[in-house]
Formats: C-alpha cells, sequence, structure tokens
C-alpha cells in the first residue's frame, strides 16, 4: 500500500481563493457528491484541486483524459508476468480501494462510451463495477471524484453528455480579478508588484481578444511564465513575446498585433 | 522573342474595342498617334492597363491612358521602361481602388491630378498604407480595454466620432516606413484614449458646442496634454514610441507657461473638469499649440450625433438586461457607481477604480457598463430603474433595423454583415470587402413532401444506411499485444505450446481493439438561385433529405447550407442546418421550406463556407456544392466575371486544406465546367432525378479510405 503514498500531498500548495470555492468543495466531499470543475486553461483548477487534497489529507490521483483512453485504463487489466496472469488496478479503481481523491482532467477528450464507467460511481451509488473480475467496488466516504473541463472550446463533439453533467456540483473557475492576479503573479515568481501589475494589463488585452482574433486569451499559468522569464533577466516585451504571444496565436497578422500591445504596455 | 512596334491604326484598333466606342464615341486617333510612338513593351503595357480599367470604366480608363503619356511616359527612356510600367502600374490600382470606395469622381480626382498621386507613390518607400496595416491595426484596438471602436477609412484626415476612428488611407507624413507605421498605431491609441478616458463627457458638449474656435482649439492642446500624461502611465511603451514621432516631426520643448499647464492638469488628477477649467482660465494668456501628427481634430457634433443615439439605445439595453438579472438575482446586488467626491487618499485611479465597479455586475452587463461609465464617468442612478415601455420599444426598432431581412429597408448600412473579397480577374486584383453576406434562416415548412419523398425512397434509404454502417468508425483489431481488452486465444495456445517445450512465455497475448474515428466535416452547398425553379429544386431537396437519413446513421457532421443574392450588397446565405444542430424534424421542415430565390453568385457562398468549415476543426474537411451550372447575378456577374470569381475561391478552398466538389445539375455538357472546377473535383448530372442516388454515392466514394 505505500504506492499510494507518493500521491499524498504534504506540504500546502500556494493556493488563493477566489470565491466561496473551497467551502462548497469541503461540502461537496462531505456529503459524497461528485465536483465538476469547469473553467478556462491555466487558471487554477489543477492548483485548487492540489491544495483541496492536502486540505483533506487524501491522495489525488489524477488522470489526463484522451480520446484513446479507455475503461480498462481507468479500471485496470490483466497482464502477464512471468508466465501468470496479474491484475493489475487502473487508476479509478486505486482510488476507490484506497479513499483517494480521483481527479479526470479535461474530461471531455475522453470519448462517451469510456466515461460510462464513472455513472455508477458519481450517483448516490458510488459503485465501480470491475467487469473482468466480476467485482463490484463500494467506494468508501474518503473517496471524491472530480473532473474538470473547458467550455470555452467550443467543440461540438466535445461536449459533455447531459446525463454526465447532471452529476456533479459544478465550480466555476474564472482568472481572479487584476489585483488579486496580480498577487498570484508576484507570489509565484517573484516579479515585483507594478510589473506583476503591467503582466496581467497585458493578459487584460489579450483577453478583449477572445472571439475576435484568438480563441482564448493569456491565461495565469502563462503569466507566471513570462514573469519566471522575466525574474532570470530577460526584458519584460520578449518575455511577454516568448511566453505568451506566440503561445497564444500563430495568426501573421495577430502576432503583431499582440507583440505592439506588449510593446505598448511596458 | 522581340515585340513589333504598332502603328497608329493598329492601336487605334485595340483601343475602339475596349473603349467601346460604338457606344461611348470616345476619339482614339490622337492617343493613338502618341502610343505609337512609344516603345513596343510600353505600348503593350499601356493597352494591357487601358483593358483593366475598363473593366472598372471606360472614362476613367481612356483618360488615364491621356494623362499617362503626357506624364510618365513624357520623357521615353530606355533604361526607364520598368520604372515607368511599376508607376503606371500602380496608378492605375490607386484609380480603381477610389472607384470603387468612393466613386466616379475621387477616381477622375487622382486620373486627373498626377502630382496627387505622385505623393500617394512614398507609399511605395516610406510610407504605409491602410491596406496593410488595417487588420493589425483592429486586432491591436481590439485588445486595449473599453467600448469596442471601429476602424473605417477616412477621406481626409483622421478622426474619430467615439465609436469608429477613421484613418488615412496612408501615412507618410514622417521620413522612415517604421515611424509611418508606429504612426498608424499612434493614432489609434490616441483616438481610443479620447473615448477611454472620458472627453467625450455631459461638461465637455457643455462648454465647448457653442465656444469660440481659439477656446476649441485650445481646449484640443490642453485635452492633448492630458491624454499623453494618461497614455504615459497606462501605455508607458506606446508614450515613449509617441514621443519619438514627435521628434520627427521637429517637435520642440513646451514653454514654461504650458509646463505649468501640465502641473495643473496633474494636480487636478488629469480629469476632463480641469482640462476645461484650465483651458476657460488661461485661454488669453495662450495660443494653442501644434497639433502633433497623432492627435486629431475634435469632430464635436459628429461625436454628440453618435453619443446621443448611443446613450438611448445602451440606457434601454442596460436597464432592460439588469431588471433581468435582479429578477433571477434576489437580494440585488450592491452597486457601486464611481465617483463620490472626497475620497482621496490614494491619487484616484481611473482604470482600477471603473473597473471594481463593473466587477460587481454580471458578465454580459460588462460590456455596455463600460461603454455608459465612458459616456458619464459612473452609471446614472435613473440607469437602475425599471425599464418602461419606451426602453422596450428602441430596443425592438433597433432589432428590427438589424435585421438582415431588412437590408433594403431604410438606411442601407452593411452593418451586421460579413464582407468577403471578390476577385476580379479583369483587374487581376481582389476588390476588398466586396460582398456584403448575410445569414438567414430557411423557414421551415410543414407539407407533404418530407413523408412522400421519405415513401419513395424508403428501399434507398435503407439499403444506403446499411452501406453506410459498414464504414463508420471502422474498429481495428490489433493482435498480440502485451496488453489488451481481451486474450488473444491463437497467441495463448501458441504461448501454450511455447511454455510446453520450455521456451520463454510471450506476454504479448492481447487483443485491442483501435478505433478509428472519423473526423469528417462536410457542408453542402446548395444553388437556390431562381433558375432552380421547378425539377432541379425538388431534386435538391430529395437528395438532401436522403443524404441526411444516410448521415444518421454514419455520425459525420455536417451542414447544410443554401445561397442566392441580388448585386454584391445583397449575398445571402441561407441556414439550414448548422454543424451543431442534431437532424430531427426541424430540419427536415426546413429542407422542405428551400426555395428557388434570385440570382447565382457563387464566390461569396464558397468562402463563406470555408470560413464556417474551417471552424470545425475536423481533420477532413469537405465542401460538396450542387448547383444548376453557371455563377450567374444581374449586372455585375455575368459570363467570365462569374466563372473566375468562382474559381478563385474555389482555389481558396483548397488552399485551406477544404476538399471541393461540385455537383451540376445541365443538360448540356458546358464548355466552361473544367475550367470553373479545375480546382475542384466535379461531376456532372443531366437527370435531375439522378441527383440523390448520385449525391450518396459521391459522398460514399469520397469519404470511404
Ligand atoms: N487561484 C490561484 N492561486 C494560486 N495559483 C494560481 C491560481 N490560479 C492560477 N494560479 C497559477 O496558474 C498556474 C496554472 O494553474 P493550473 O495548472 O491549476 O491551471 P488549470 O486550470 O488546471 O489549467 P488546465 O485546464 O490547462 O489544466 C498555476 O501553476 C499557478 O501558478
Ligand atoms: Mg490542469
Amino acid at each position: 500500500m505505500h504506492e499510494i503514498e507518493k500521491h499524498l500531498i504534504t506540504e500546502e500548495p500556494y493556493y488563493s481563493p477566489v470565491g466561496e470555492e473551497i467551502a462548497i468543495f469541503e461540502a461537496s466531499y462531505r456529503n459524497g457528491l461528485p465536483v465538476l470543475l469547469k473553467g478556462p486553461t491555466g487558471c487554477g483548477k489543477s492548483r485548487f484541486m492540489e491544495y483541496m487534497a492536502w486540505r483533506l489529507q487524501r491522495p489525488l490521483i489524477t488522470v489526463s483524459c484522451h480520446d484513446d483512453l479507455s475503461t480498462s485504463d481507468l479500471v485496470g487489466r490483466f497482464l502477464i508476468r512471468g508466465g501468470e496472469t496479474v491484475w493489475i488496478d487502473g487508476p479509478l479503481a486505486l482510488a476507490v480501494k484506497v479513499g483517494a481523491i480521483c481527479y479526470l482532467d479535461e474530461v471531455v477528450e475522453a470519448r462517451k462510451d469510456t466515461l460510462v464507467v464513472i455513472h455508477p460511481l458519481a450517483d448516490d451509488r458510488r459503485l465501480l463495477p470491475i467487469e473482468k473480475l466480476g467485482q463490484i467496488l463500494e467506494a468508501p466516504p474518503e473517496f471524491a471524484l472530480a473532473v474538470s473541463y473547458n467550455p470555452g472550446y467550443q467543440s461540438l463533439l466535445k461536449d459533455l453528455k447531459q446525463s454526465t453533467r447532471q452529476r456533479f456540483v459544478a465550480l466555476e473557475f474564472n482568472y481572479p480579478e487584476a489585483m488579486h492576479e496580480a498577487e498570484i503573479v508576484v507570489r509565484e515568481s517573484g516579479v515585483d508588484l507594478p510589473l506583476a501589475q503591467q503582466l496581467v494589463s497585458f493578459a487584460g488585452m489579450t483577453r478583449n481578444l477572445k472571439g475576435s482574433g484568438l480563441d482564448e486569451g493569456a491565461s495565469t499559468r502563462l503569466l507566471v511564465h513570462a514573469a519566471k522569464l522575466i525574474q532570470s533577466g530577460i526584458a519584460p516585451t520578449v518575455a511577454s513575446q516568448c511566453a505568451i504571444a506566440q503561445a497564444l496565436t500563430d495568426d501573421p497578422e495577430m502576432m503583431p498585433a499582440i507583440f505592439e500591445l506588449a510593446d505598448s504596455v511596458f | 522573342m522581340t515585340l513589333h512596334r504598332l502603328s497608329a491604326p493598329e492601336i487605334a484598333e485595340q483601343l475602339d474595342l475596349c473603349f467601346e466606342v460604338e457606344f461611348t464615341f470616345i476619339d482614339n486617333t490622337l492617343i493613338a498617334q502618341r502610343i505609337a510612338q512609344l516603345e513596343p513593351e510600353v505600348q503593350q503595357q499601356l493597352l494591357h492597363t487601358a483593358r483593366r480599367v475598363a473593366a472598372s470604366h471606360i472614362q476613367v480608363a481612356a483618360q488615364l491612358c491621356t494623362n499617362a503619356i503626357t506624364t510618365i511616359f513624357a520623357v521615353s527612356g530606355g533604361d526607364h521602361t520598368a520604372q515607368q510600367a511599376q508607376l503606371l502600374d500602380s496608378w492605375a490600382d490607386q484609380v480603381m481602388d477610389l472607384y470603387d470606395r468612393f466613386g466616379l469622381a475621387k477616381s477622375m480626382q487622382m486620373v486627373n491630378d498626377f502630382d496627387h498621386f505622385q505623393r500617394y507613390q512614398r507609399q511605395e518607400t516610406v510610407g504605409v498604407s491602410l491596406k496593410e496595416v488595417e487588420v493589425r491595426l483592429l486586432h491591436f484596438l481590439n485588445g486595449l480595454s473599453g467600448r469596442k471602436m471601429k476602424l473605417a477609412p477616412a477621406e481626409g484626415e483622421h478622426w474619430s466620432d467615439s465609436e469608429t476612428i477613421y484613418l488615412p488611407s496612408a501615412s507618410l507624413l514622417l521620413p522612415q516606413r517604421e515611424l509611418n507605421r508606429w504612426l498608424y498605431s499612434a493614432i489609434v491609441v490616441y483616438h481610443w484614449a479620447e473615448a477611454r478616458f472620458s472627453t467625450f463627457q455631459p461638461p465637455l458638449f457643455a462648454r465647448m458646442m457653442d465656444a469660440s474656435d481659439h477656446l476649441l482649439h485650445l481646449f484640443e492642446s490642453v485635452n492633448g496634454l492630458r491624454l499623453e500624461r494618461l497614455i504615459q502611465r497606462y501605455l508607458p511603451g506606446q508614450w515613449r514610441r509617441m514621443e519619438q514621432l514627435r521628434q520627427a516631426e521637429g517637435g520642440g520643448e513646451l514653454s514654461s507657461d504650458w509646463t505649468q499647464v501640465v502641473r495643473l492638469l496633474e494636480e487636478g488628477d488629469l480629469s476632463l473638469q480641469t482640462a476645461l477649467k484650465v483651458t476657460e482660465a488661461w485661454s488669453r494668456q495662450l495660443q494653442p499649440l501644434p497639433r502633433p501628427c497623432y492627435q486629431g481634430r475634435l469632430a464635436l457634433s459628429r461625436v454628440a450625433a453618435t453619443r446621443e443615439k448611443r446613450i438611448g439605445e445602451e440606457r434601454a439595453q442596460f436597464r432592460v438586461s439588469f431588471m433581468d438579472y435582479r429578477r433571477q438575482q434576489s437580494p440585488p446586488p450592491a452597486m457601486a457607481p464611481e465617483r463620490e467626491t472626497g475620497d482621496e487618499e490614494e491619487e484616484s485611479d481611473l482604470q482600477w477604480s471603473s473597473e471594481q465597479a463593473i466587477a460587481t455586475l454580471p458578465l454580459q452587463l460588462r460590456p455596455t457598463a463600460e461603454s455608459i461609465i465612458q459616456d458619464f464617468g459612473e452609471i446614472p442612478p435613473e440607469y437602475l430603474t425599471a425599464a418602461g415601455p419606451a426602453d422596450y420599444l428602441l430596443l425592438q426598432q433597433k432589432a428590427r433595423e438589424e435585421d438582415p431581412g431588412e437590408v433594403w429597408g431604410g438606411t442601407y448600412h452593411e452593418e451586421g454583415a460579413f464582407l468577403y473579397d471578390e476577385w476580379d480577374h479583369r483587374r487581376e486584383s481582389y476588390r476588398k470587402g466586396w460582398c456584403a453576406v448575410r445569414e438567414l434562416e430557411v423557414e421551415g415548412v410543414e407539407d407533404p413532401f418530407v413523408e412522400e419523398a421519405l415513401q419513395r425512397y424508403q428501399l434507398e434509404i435503407r439499403h444506403l444506411r446499411k452501406t453506410f454502417e459498414t464504414f463508420r468508425n471502422e474498429n481495428r483489431i490489433l493482435k498480440r499485444q502485451s496488453s489488451g481488452d481481451d486474450l488473444d486465444l491463437e497467441a495463448l495456445v501458441e504461448a501454450q505450446v511455447d511454455l510446453r517445450q520450455g521456451r520463454e512465455l510471450s506476454d504479448q497475448l492481447f487483443i485491442r481493439t483501435s478505433r478509428y474515428e472519423r473526423n469528417i466535416a462536410v457542408a453542402f452547398v446548395v444553388d437556390m438561385s431562381g433558375s432552380t425553379r421547378g425539377w432541379i429544386n425538388d431534386a435538391e431537396r430529395e437528395a438532401l433529405l436522403l443524404m441526411c437519413e444516410a448521415l444518421q446513421t454514419l455520425g459525420d457532421r455536417y451542414a447544410i447550407y443554401g445561397f442566392s443574392g441580388v448585386s454584391r450588397k445583397r449575398c445571402d446565405i441561407y441556414v439550414i442546418k448548422r454543424f451543431e444542430e442534431g437532424y430531427g424534424e426541424a430540419i427536415r421542415q426546413r429542407i422542405s421550406g428551400i426555395r428557388p430565390q434570385d440570382y447565382t453568385r457563387m464566390g461569396f457562398a464558397i468562402r463563406h463556407i470555408n470560413q464556417i468549415l474551417n471552424q470545425t476543426g475536423a481533420k477532413s474537411r469537405l465542401m460538396i456544392t450542387l448547383t444548376d451550372g453557371k455563377p450567374d447575378d444581374y449586372s455585375d456577374y455575368h459570363g467570365e466575371y462569374g466563372i473566375e470569381d468562382t474559381r478563385k475561391a474555389l482555389l481558396e478552398a483548397r488552399h485551406l486544406g477544404i476538399h471541393a466538389y461540385c455537383i451540376t445539375i445541365d443538360e448540356e455538357a458546358k464548355s466552361y465546367l473544367p475550367r470553373l472546377y479545375g480546382p475542384a473535383a466535379f461531376t456532372q448530372i443531366d437527370d435531375p432525378r439522378q441527383l440523390p442516388y448520385k449525391i450518396t454515392d459521391i459522398y460514399r466514394r469520397l469519404t470511404s479510405r
């Protein structure tokens, strides 16, 4: 069982709450309700999960979903080792057995037929059937299921089925307010506040462009990246170009426009 | 190959043809004599240009040729020929561009004023044209905060009405290209700042509307300094560039009086009120400063008109949405309109503070609130009262104005339309933003058509479902894997044998199914022009129904659009099924409701669908057009023009990685088809009744692996 130890988070992760998400998550946890984290990329969803796992003192098992993810990848499979067949638990089964928090990142990326396995786990039955073993695992109260999803990518194929999404308590995440975001950037990178504010105001400009040429504006994550580069001696405009502008688009007209916004801010 | 020099009569003959002298009675003898003396290359060039411009306007072309001989070609010189040719080319381009945008008078002006053109010509070396930078500038402007603003070409100097920034078609004041490019951005930033940093608020109109010229110009200077300080605060990088621009212009230091003014402005927190107060107090001592190149004149009355219209609409909009929001949300949110007087702890910060007020509002209300705060500095208390019938009426009226169906009613404007370029083969260039394209909904019709068709094609549908079934998301079975969903029995048996014989046991004993996902998006584009009336329209509708039924099994993403139009100002795309809509009764009724409309302008439809397909992000993107043949719109899309534009649009599709396939329903094999559909694959069907069978068959072939 020491395998699971490595999923325990021992040091308090830095997470600065934006609203009441901590209280809501705790209440859901105590009531055995699964949670859906909605929000754009890089706005602190993963960090929040780390923080909650630490706070609740449960191991955190994260699965990044992709379209080749099969039910066996989640639940487990037989392997042959030295002439014997052995059963290996998948991350979901493992989390249920040890009462961990299982976090399925970007669930929409997973195929719909794969996601069906979480249905009995995500309603009041809290059961995980393992077909190949003919077993049904019952989740202990310590177990929690959380999934994340970014509603911004308006891909029509990639929408959660109603029967999936209606099982979750939804928490909406967004970029923090300007001053708050600047503080996060300071804390994460060590740059000084005025510079962090300039970065945030630049991020605001790229967010204004969302929908008129950009699919997404700069995330808090990108700001932290740029700030770290600056802290290591790269000029702010250059850091904004490589860490932010280039990450946002390849469009030959959009790129210089964003460069110029960066040039204007610093 | 050396060209031979054309004689005057030969030239005259060509020009006569080009200028349609039978109708225009233009006398070409004199021009022809002059051209006859030029080098053969120059002759060819002139004739070519004449044809190009004549495609837009014959008189303009004739005049341009005459003038070119006395200006560009006045000195005939061996070495200069290439340069001269280039000069003529760009002159022609400018002239045609003006003709497209402002009409005959303006383009004639350019034809008759070679010096004027040469000033334009500086563009080639140090100048920057609006065309080159406008997309970038618009992105840049969109990135700046506050009310969304637009860009448009100005006829003269730059100015703004607080919603649109009007820019000159070229920037060539400064001696370097880089600086001229900066100048464009600086102009945009300046006008943005004007609106963003509350220049256009009530006190301005109260105090300046009837002011003397001197006072107004003085205010422009004071306000300019105020805005520069604000830009320095929020966009320091931009401000540094503006400083460089002023230096390049030879702008000097401020006099001590003006330095004093700046100090007063800063003490008054750079507010509009302070700027007005200072202007009035100093009006005797001071003369207006020379305007820096990025600063525009204040167009007070035009701003006032735009503002008045906007205020009414936004008030109504805000009240109505705020009511809605309140109804959902009780207790009501704490609204904290900005600007309580007196609390002057830190230097109050325009941007942060209004942002905080706005942050308490729900997302959908914020843009309107931002715009209102720009107009008033706060959300006026009466905006928070209940919406009255007048508000709803105003919104309804606005919605009606914007209704695409009403383009021809009332004042025509291109607002809300997608603008697409169109290829003019005679000019060998795109006409920019030429087609105003709107999406309209097809009204569903409840009639027996659907039922009858489904009945009639019952057997085919069943058959189609079966064939399509076989190649939907094929599962490929991978054997002998080291992990998988099932045991590979064959491998297991072999392994047992190996084991018995003392050999090592393989661990590759599993079967894994790997799914091949069809990642296809297909758009069907249907000709809804008047000429499809009757048989063809029926066949199109039946074919679409059949296709939909079959595609249900396959699960590919698909959309159906129709197109038709009357002239470039009214290009209609009819929405029958969007990608995100599911197939069902509503869609069947819309298919049934497809009715022949007007003419066939095709290029815009292909371009619009290109955009839509590209947004799907599907791995394979397919466009299947159904037409009855030739692209044809009344007046300007006849014959070759239409064919060449359509061809160009299909080429664009290919560059975007879209597979275009055209199905033409026509009895006779037309000679132009291979040229037209050259960039795409196409098939021709002579009997409309075959269409439903053909289309499904084609689809199967196109999408099977
Ligand atoms: N509220 C917050 N408190 C602390 N750090 C934050 C916060 N929000 C964002 N961050 C910073 O942003 C970075 C990215 O956040 P995170 O990785 O959690 O994003 P995410 O929402 O999970 O994105 P994705 O959807 O792309 O996985 C973090 O590493 C952290 O530096
Ligand atoms: Mg994450």
